[in-house]
């Protein structure tokens, strides 16, 4: 498929983070945020499932981002995520559009932290055992994680679950999402794909 | 007055030659006339050109990237048809078409983490204020919405509702052309009517 060049034109010189026009904030508490809310908390879950003291780092990288004022703490950043209808007690209060783009920046930002790590799950080069080794602890720890945080009698929870059973398909998305999501061109295609469907 | 400048990212490596653009005013530091590009894949290739394959490149690589973002790896190609990147089994399938004549295509299988190498080092280049160059790129343009759901026409979803119509509109013929029976009147009905005619006649 080929496709035409001038559909935007990127100068150098406008190369600020404006991560989620307004326009497509558009009706927030609909289907698309759902969706988009649904995403990143899986997203996290799978930066946790790459490291178990992950979930510490958020609150240094939001001061970092400096983004304290929406983030103060860790549990500012847990309550966010809870926004997730998927959990096992999701929140049903609106999430404010800086924290929405505040998770958005923590996540690019980990991504980029983490990317040796997620570059190591994706190669397919080096040793076979050591790569299985690596992989089979991977998509056991983020089983653990989905059965341990999502409410597993939902439809969605236990569809995640089977493609993580039966194929590594999934998970293969999800660490190439957040291997692409890293660093300043990272941080763009992952907010203009925020709203898109993950299956 | 030559400037050189280099981006690293895993297997992928890229130098870059230029001298600013004094007609725009740039500093020594910034690149705005692109001389030269050497891109080192380790392990898989070199590749080399003008500004033009770099640029082709980089709207390519960063075009499928992006589509991979989204899950939907989509073939694709620049205007030349010189750059082409393609989803196959187990990795993207880059074919480079040489300009030069009696060049076979260059056709290299890269792996998720070598295509992230690829992209974030392209980023890279991308991102450096010191390089001057308008890049064609649609980092941050969102997909619609079809492209995520096909509506492909299926005979199994009409089957249920065209046999319901159906149904209706025989058993609506059916009873709009049963024949109507008129029975005679029983000898009690005979009576009634007569006197009925009678009474109205007396009235």
């Amino acid at each position: 498929m080929i496709r035409k060049q001038s559909s935007i034109e990127f100068n150098s010189a406008e190369k600020g983070l404006n991560i989620v026009k307004p326009s497509l904030l558009f009706g927030m508490q609909t289907t698309k945020w759902r969706r988009s809310i649904e995403k990143i908390d899986l997203l996290f879950l799978t930066l946790e499932a790459l490291d178990v003291n992950t979930s510490q780092s958020f609150e240094f990288i939001a001061r970092d981002l400096e983004i304290s004022h929406v983030f103060p703490n860790y549990v500012a950043i847990w309550k966010t995520r809870c926004h997730n209808p998927l959990r096992r007690s999701p929140r049903n209060s609106t999430i404010s559009i800086e924290s929405f783009e505040g998770m958005i920046k923590i996540l690019s930002s980990m991504s980029n932290q983490f990317y040796p790590r997620i570059r190591e799950l994706l190669t397919s080069k080096g040793s076979t055992q050591h790569r299985s080794e690596r992989w089979d602890k991977f998509c056991l720890r983020l089983e653990e994680l989905i059965t341990e945080r999502m409410n597993i009698r939902l439809g969605l929870v236990k569809k995640y679950l089977i493609m993580t059973s039966t194929s590594d398909s999934f998970q293969k998305q999800l660490l190439l999402i957040l291997a692409l999501s890293s660093g300043p061109g990272g941080i763009k295609r992952l907010s203009s794909s925020i709203f898109e469907p993950l299956l | 007055m030559k400037t050189s400048k280099s981006y690293k990212e895993g297997i992928a490596s890229l130098e870059v030659d230029g001298i600013p653009d004094q007609s725009l005013g740039h500093d020594s530091d910034t690149i705005g006339i692109l001389l030269s590009w050497k891109l080192t894949l380790i392990g898989l290739t070199v590749l080399e050109g003008k500004k033009e394959h770099l640029l082709n490149l980089v709207y390519v690589i960063l075009s499928y990237s992006r589509s991979c973002i989204s899950g939907l790896p989509d073939s694709i190609s620049d205007m030349a048809q010189s750059i082409k990147i393609s989803g196959v089994k187990g990795g993207h399938e880059l074919i480079l078409v040489s300009t030069k004549k009696d060049v076979e295509p260059l056709t290299i299988i890269l792996d998720d983490a070598e295509l992230s190498d690829l992209t974030k080092c392209l980023d890279k280049i991308l991102f450096d204020r010191s390089i001057a160059i308008s890049w064609l790129v649609p980092l941050a343009k969102p997909f619609t919405c079809s492209k995520f759901y096909s509506n492909p026409f299926r005979f199994k979803g009409i089957v249920s509702p065209l046999v319901g119509i159906s149904c209706l509109c025989i058993t609506s013929f059916v009873y709009l052309n049963l024949p109507l029976f008129q029975t005679s009147p029983t000898p009690l009905e005979a009576t009634i009517e007569k006197d009925t005619y009678s009474k109205e006649i007396n009235n």
